[in-house]
């Protein structure tokens, strides 16, 4: 069964779409991944222009990073204060980011960034993954206990702010600056930038593990927000038929994921998804370096 | 039944006789393609009859628009797009339907002039630097090489049945990535290498129904369709959370 996604021009198989969006979500059920990093090239995948895969990806996110709120917010896992801070840079990164974009589009190199962008950020999360799970596999403790408020050079920086929840004096800057680095990636691939996020707000800003997950979806929800709506305006490319089935096949694939993830010893599907993440990277890679079939490619525009 | 379609028949064949100061008439079954959610592609039938012996030829040309093709060149080992060149006035889409090859109906001089055959398109050409001639050739193959990948540009020959000697008929298909815009289909009647008539039919592709109000809707409002897809897909995730509340 195929629907017409009108803004895209094209038509899908709704069944293609719906088992896409599941199995994403199934992976951030199961893992606790975000999952928009996998959306955007799995879109491309199966044939949907890039421009369109990324707009979609990041509507798609707003509905996904609410329901994710949502639950962390009843656990009372959110700093609030922090969410907030990471959004001011997370928003001026998102605009950097689609504007960059837009002119890439422009000058027709956006596939190729999106494409090399890609490479880079799999190659270096399967790899992180892959490390992480064999060194879980192998050495089940941990392997050294960290110190309390460590020391380091952010530490230095001024606009210090107080963030009650995270019982954390530091800097403004630094979680501004996060939340940018996270809103580019949002702008530019559509992703949730939670894969960088989090590590950053764990290792760079020291914040209590438990609050990292929560904080991160809070302000997520807002900058995908606002890279859709900015997708809307100067790219027009934000297909939301297309957003509407991939939340909704999300929606009962997390539930299966958390599900089964519960059960089973996740470290050796990390393992194996960290595997898959770099055989996606280098898939990509390939289709860049391959001689392509066509060196001609073609792009109609009707005044 | 076949009675009532034999008399129908006799019917058309006597009123087009009766003028037979037109030469040709031709119509479409349908003069409107609407794109609906779950289109998938449409064919409409074209058919119409002939006063005197001669070939048919049937063009149909989508709407006028401006291609960029772009060509990749080999750059620290990944394929990157580097040149370009602007073509205008290339129709969005293009199918030839003939009873023959169209090299035996009529001669390239003919053939141009009337702009039928992928290669008597003549868009005017735009590019950044001065390609030579060569060069250009190539990038005009290159065009029409990926339209016909896409399906939309067709040439296609001895598609066209007869009934008789005067009536004709022929189906025009059109992909699920039809362009949206006007539409003509050109009917002309060759005989010894000339266009004895012909006849134009118009016909209009367009969105019709949701699909087309959301399309329009977020083309003039992006706000407004931007605020909508957030608001909407932010509900969607609130929706999916509210039967695992109590966990």
């Amino acid at each position: 069964m195929d629907i017409y996604l009108p803004v895209a021009g094209m038509s899908q198989s709704v069944v293609v779409l719906l088992a896409l969006g599941g199995a994403v979500g199934f992976l951030s059920g199961l893992f606790g991944v975000g999952g928009g990093w996998l959306m955007t090239p799995l879109l491309i995948f199966i044939g949907i222009p890039p421009s369109y895969a990324v707009a979609a990806s990041a509507n798609q996110i707003v509905g996904s990073s609410v329901t994710g709120t949502l639950a962390q917010w009843r656990r009372g896992n959110i700093d609030v204060t922090m969410g907030l801070v990471l959004l001011a840079g997370g928003l001026v990164g998102a605009g950097f980011g689609v504007w960059l974009f837009a002119e890439l589009r422009r000058i027709g190199q956006i596939e190729i960034a999106i494409n090399l962008a890609y490479i880079v950020m799999l190659g270096v999360l399967g790899a992180f993954m892959l490390f992480e799970s064999l060194r879980a596999i192998f050495f089940p403790r941990p392997t050294a206990q960290r110190k309390f408020h460590q020391h380091n050079w952010t530490h230095g920086l001024p606009l210090k702010m107080r963030f009650r929840r995270s019982k954390l004096y530091i800097s403004a800057i630094v979680p501004v600056g996060v939340g940018f680095a996270g809103g580019f990636l949002s702008g530019i691939l559509g992703v949730g930038g939670g894969f960088l996020m989090v590590p950053a707000m764990i290792y760079v800003l020291d914040m209590p593990v438990a609050l990292v997950p929560g904080t991160s979806l809070f302000q997520i929800i807002f900058v995908a927000a606002a890279v859709t709506i900015q997708q809307a305006i100067e790219n027009g490319t934000v297909d939301l038929v297309l957003a509407l089935i991939l939340v909704l096949g999300g929606v009962i694939g997390v539930q299966f994921g958390l599900r089964i993830g519960s059960r089973l010893k996740s470290e050796y599907f990390r393992a194996l998804l960290g595997v898959l993440v770099l055989a996606a990277a280098a898939k990509l890679a390939a289709d860049l370096t391959i001689t392509p079939r066509d060196l001609y490619s073609l792009e109609l525009r009707t005044p | 039944m076949r009675a009532a379609r034999v008399a129908a028949l006799a019917l058309l064949l006597t009123m087009s006789g009766a003028r037979a100061a037109e030469p040709l008439k031709a119509d479409l079954s349908d003069h409107i393609v609407a794109i609906t959610t779950g289109f998938t592609g449409t064919s409409l039938v074209l058919f119409g009859t002939r006063q005197e012996p001669g070939d048919i030829v049937i063009v149909v040309r989508g709407p006028l628009s401006r291609a960029v093709v772009r060509r990749r060149h080999h750059i620290l080992g990944f394929w990157i797009n580097t040149e370009r060149a602007t073509f205008e006035n290339v129709p969005a889409f293009y199918a030839i339907i003939s009873n023959q090859p169209l090299d035996k109906i009529a001669s390239e001089q003919i053939l141009r002039l009337h702009a039928i055959g992928l290669q008597y398109l003549y868009p005017s050409l735009h590019s950044p630097r001065d390609l030579g001639a060569r060069r250009e050739a190539a990038y005009r193959q290159a065009l029409v090489r990926r339209q016909e990948r896409n399906g939309r540009f067709v040439e296609s020959v001895g598609k066209i049945s007869l009934i008789g000697e005067h009536l004709f008929r022929t189906t025009i298909a059109f992909p699920s990535n039809v362009p949206v815009g006007q539409y003509t289909a050109e009917v002309f009647l060759f005989r010894e290498g000339g266009v004895i008539a012909s006849e134009t039919v118009p016909l209009l592709v367009t969105e019709a129904g949701v699909d087309s109000n959301v399309s329009q809707f977020a083309q003039s409002e992006a706000l407004a369709y931007g605020l909508i897809a957030v608001l909407t897909t932010a509900m969607a995730g609130w929706l999916a959370s509210l039967p695992f509340r109590n966990r």
